[in-house]
């Protein structure tokens, strides 16, 4: 084998050095000074300089009752999101993953709204959502519904907010299912349709747990994803997190404590807070994968 | 045979009214945009404008700096793209071929980066770069962006799939590893390196956070930034609005029809391997 | 010499290499692959490495290549320690398994590749390049990148830029194992026609034993990081050095049966029957070792052993009987013409070119064979 020598080290780390030196400052070590900063309980950004350190930050996350609704809306907002969007993108790419024609158009259909700006296509929705003059209330009334105010009703801005992102994160999904799909031998199909299964029963009995690989990653992604969002609710709601922060989400709580009221320790106890809701998540998620997920 | 044709059309029109659904907005955008202000707000709405009002896109550029907008985007997207383009290619040569201490313990590092939300980062991120005076720059919102971890992951996947006999045979050839790297590995590497590019350039095109709270001037705004102030002050022009989306929405989605394959199989095959 | 290529390809380089292992060993972490070998290859000649997978044969092809660096001994290239040499300073030439060729360059610019690192003007690379094209017959070919081109068309693609620099030493491994079994015949034909022509060293790493066997000047045979034998390939035939070596060439396979030594005989194990032959042991335990084709339809009046036939196969010109002796299954060639049918009890001769007695560890037992046979 060839050996590893000081000099093949000191090469190998040469063609790292560009990498790891932006990965280190602006990735490793802000990681590091976010815990710090968290517990900065006087903090002179400006000058680097810091006079208290202490736990108030997080006692003040701990007390503050908005940071609880921000936690409470993005709960909200991942369960409204995430199962639907997947069984919604399974249920398309099963679909598309049949003998048809137009297939590649399809999939463009469903995958354009991914690839375009969050903060275009939310200002877009913002003119769909119009209470008076948009094209969701119109629809509506044509079936009798009275229009409804979208945007401006704390009641319906989380629904708003959650049918605009199902929409954006569809095509991703379906993309990912049709190559997990596209993954399962046609044998196994045609087995089962030998052995007497009807369509549904194959679905149910093959595809579904051979696809489940598929389906762990993309609700890992999604869920992750989904605790992340920001941009959606800053273009939905022109710079506001909706009408009385009723779309206020942990990303904006620390957006807000960061850039409007640079309370950089609460913004950054905030922020770690997020980490470790995913960290665990993700935890739950490989320990029930590795137990259930494997082919 | 009709239990097929049946089921074959219920497919069609599933599809069908899904494939509506996800492109409405982009054709209600469209439309409003050549719409004149009295069509627009109008209820019930009108769905062809009486005649295109072109005009539309060259008020909505001139009411805010977009020219300049774009030229940031543009900036931002080529150079950060090239950056992470090179950083990637170095270091996952270096994570597949070469042998070195610590190459295990620095790689799951690097891994265990890409469970931190980016949001952890701001604030740090931004201290760091006010006091290095960038905030404002371009090197602010350029140069944290041109290493990604994911890419190398990617990069570093391909190039383990090329034979060690390869490098082998080159080094008996008389060829160095540098330049192994960029005369064998880089071009094999096209597929990959391009689909890297391609997600990194949309990335950055569509990125709004990051840019959003390093820039504070009008002149070194991108276009998403641009665009939501723009929305603030355009209010309910909506037609001005659309028009404004259209303009940072429409190169995207042409890109996305010439590159398409590109961007399918790199989504696919990171989904995969994740 | 029997081109105008050659003598002009060999006249300015014109070396060629004598190898030289001394010690040389190499060891992965605990596994010792191969371990203190010494050897010479002498100049000119073509040498097979054969052994089974794992024997340690591409270990020891990848040091001599300087690819690996070996954890003892040196290898010698004309007298000169290769030891911290660079593959690219050793002046050899290498065919991989897979050829290895680059799949985005052209046929001409993978055989120029080489000259192109080492700065050749790209004139004078092309014209080499060519020359090379023609010597393996793939000219024609020139501009097809390796994806267009056929398994043997690779091979010789990949001969050719191994060629290319004029190397003092050429090394192969495994070179045709992805070939069909119609290929591999040709391109080993190839193979030592090339060599032949431009008399450079080469070495060649196998595991098919009719491969080495055809193709080379001295086959290496290894196991377990260690040389059994080193020796022109009929030679390893006729005479083993041991029990490894025996059963290792050959197909069918040599046949084994257990006896034991004493006066004058080898008395065969599970039997009454028994071999005169002179070797030196009381009663010491032994293996009998007898090539299939060494037995022959014996008459009544020549020495001979009794089996039982189980089984006949007839396989275009060779007939392969089973045969039982004692409890042991033998393989047998007989002539085509014999009367042999299963079920048949018949007398078998024995030839003594085929006839080997090792001991039960494997090491060869020296003896004089005393029988009396019509086909000796």
């Amino acid at each position: 084998m060839e050996r590893t020598t000081w000099r093949a080290s000191i090469q190998a780390y040469l063609y790292l050095l560009p990498a790891l030196v932006i990965i280190v400052l602006f990735t490793i070590y802000p990681i590091i000074k976010s815990l710090l900063i968290s517990f900065y309980d006087d903090y002179d950004y400006f000058n680097d300089i810091v006079y208290a350190r202490g736990f108030a930050s997080y006692q003040y996350l701990w007390n503050d009752p908005t940071f609880h609704k921000a936690l409470w809306n993005t709960f909200v907002f991942v369960i409204g999101v995430v199962p639907a969007s997947i069984a919604l993108s399974m249920f398309i790419a099963v679909l598309l993953n049949s003998n048809i024609r137009l297939r590649s158009f399809f999939r463009t259909a469903y995958f354009i709204p991914f690839v375009t700006s969050v903060v275009a296509v939310s200002i877009v929705w913002r003119w769909i959502f119009h209470t008076e003059y948009g094209l969701f209330n119109y629809v509506l009334g044509l079936f009798g519904a009275d229009p409804v105010a979208w945007l401006t009703d704390p009641k319906w801005a989380m629904p708003s907010l959650i049918i605009l992102s199902i929409w954006k994160g569809l095509g991703y999904n379906i993309i990912i299912f049709l190559a997990g799909l596209q993954n399962i031998n046609e044998q196994y199909n045609l087995a089962a349709r030998m052995d007497g299964a009807g369509k549904a029963k194959r679905f149910f009995h093959i595809t579904l747990p051979l696809l489940s690989p598929t389906t762990f990653f993309v609700s890992i992604v999604s869920i992750i994803g989904s605790f992340k969002v920001f941009d959606e609710i800053y273009a939905l709601f022109g710079g506001q997190p909706g009408p009385a922060s009723s779309a206020l989400t942990v990303v904006y709580y620390i957006f807000e404590k960061f850039y409007s009221e640079w309370e950089f320790g609460i913004a950054s106890a905030a922020a770690y807070c997020l980490f470790i809701i995913i960290f665990i998540l993700t935890l739950i998620q490989l320990y029930i994968g590795k137990r259930k997920v494997t082919y | 045979m009709l239990r097929d044709a049946l089921s074959k059309t219920t497919i069609y029109v599933a599809l069908g009214i899904g494939a509506v659904l996800m492109l409405l907005p982009f054709i209600w955008m469209l439309l409003t945009s050549l719409k004149s202000g009295n069509e627009v707000m109008i209820m019930p709405p009108v769905w062809w404008p009486d005649d295109f009002k072109w005009e539309n896109y060259k008020t909505a550029w001139e009411m805010a700096p977009f020219g300049r907008y774009l030229l940031n985007s543009l900036v931002v997207m080529v150079l950060s793209t090239l950056g992470e383009l090179l950083t990637t290619i170095l270091a996952a040569y270096a994570f597949s071929k070469l042998h070195f201490w610590g190459r295990d313990i620095v790689f799951a590092l690097l891994l265990g980066t890409m469970m931190v939300p980016g949001e952890v980062l701001l604030i740090p991120n931004f201290v760091f770069l006010s006091n290095l005076g960038w905030i404002d720059r371009y090197e602010a919102l350029i140069i944290p962006w041109t290493a990604s971890v994911f890419a190398i992951f990617l990069l570093r996947q391909f190039f383990l799939s090329v034979p060690k006999d390869l490098g082998y045979a080159a080094k008996i050839d008389g060829c160095s590893d540098f330049r192994f790297l960029w005369t064998i590995m880089v071009p094999l590497a096209k597929p990959a390196l391009f689909t890297i590019a391609l997600l990194k350039a949309i990335g950055s095109w569509n990125a709004f956070l990051w840019p959003l709270i390093v820039t504070s001037s009008k002149e070194m705004r991108t276009l998403p930034v641009g665009l939501t102030s723009f929305s603030t002050e355009a209010g309910t022009i909506y037609e001005l609005l659309m028009a404004a989306s259209t303009m940072i929405i429409l190169p995207m989605i042409l890109l996305y029809f010439i590159l398409q394959k590109y961007i399918i199989q790199g989504i696919s095959k990171a989904g995969l391997k994740g | 010499m029997s081109s105008d290529v050659t003598t002009t390809m060999y006249e300015s380089g014109g070396i060629v290499m004598q190898v030289e292992l001394r010690e040389l060993s190499m060891e992965f972490q605990d596994v010792i692959a191969v371990d203190r070998l010494n050897l010479k290859i002498e100049q000119g000649k073509l040498v097979s490495i054969l052994g089974p997978s794992g024997c340690g044969k591409s270990t020891t092809l990848f040091m001599m290549a300087g690819i690996y660096e070996s954890t003892g001994g040196t290898i010698l290239f004309d007298g000169k320690s290769m030891n911290g040499v660079p593959p690219e300073s050793r002046g050899i030439g290498m065919v991989f398994q897979n050829y290895a060729l680059y799949p985005h360059m052209t046929v001409l610019q993978n055989i120029q590749f080489p000259l192109r690192m080492r700065k050749m003007p790209r004139k004078q690379a092309m014209e080499r390049a060519l020359e090379m094209a023609k010597l393996v017959q793939i000219d024609h070919l020139a501009d097809r990148k390796p994806g267009q081109l056929s398994g043997g068309q690779q091979q010789r693609t990949a001969i050719a830029r191994a060629l290319a620099r004029k190397p003092d030493l050429l090394l192969f491994d495994e070179p045709l194992s992805n070939l069909d079994a119609r290929l591999r015949l040709e391109m080993r034909e190839e193979i030592r026609r090339i060599q032949q022509e431009l008399q450079v060293t080469t070495i060649f790493v196998t595991h098919d034993q009719e491969e080495a066997m055809s193709i080379s000047d001295k086959v290496i045979l290894m196991k377990d990081g260690v040389v059994q034998q080193y020796s022109p390939p009929q030679k390893m035939y006729d005479e083993p050095e041991n029990l490894f070596v025996a059963s290792f060439l050959g197909s069918p396979p040599i046949n084994q049966l257990q006896g034991s030594i004493s006066k004058g005989v080898v008395s065969l194990a599970g039997t009454d029957q028994s071999i005169p032959v002179e070797a030196e042991g009381q009663n010491a335990d032994c293996v009998v070792a007898v090539r299939p084709e060494a037995f022959y339809k014996a008459e009544q009046d020549e020495f001979h052993v009794i089996v039982d036939v189980e089984l006949v196969e007839r396989i275009g010109r060779d007939m392969i009987a089973v045969v039982k002796l004692g409890g042991t299954a033998l393989r047998v060639f007989l002539a085509h013409e014999d009367d042999v049918h299963a079920g048949n009890r018949i007398r078998l001769g024995i030839r003594k070119k085929g006839f080997h007695l090792f001991t039960p560890a494997g090491e060869r037992i020296p003896f004089q064979a005393s029988w009396f046979g019509h086909k000796q």
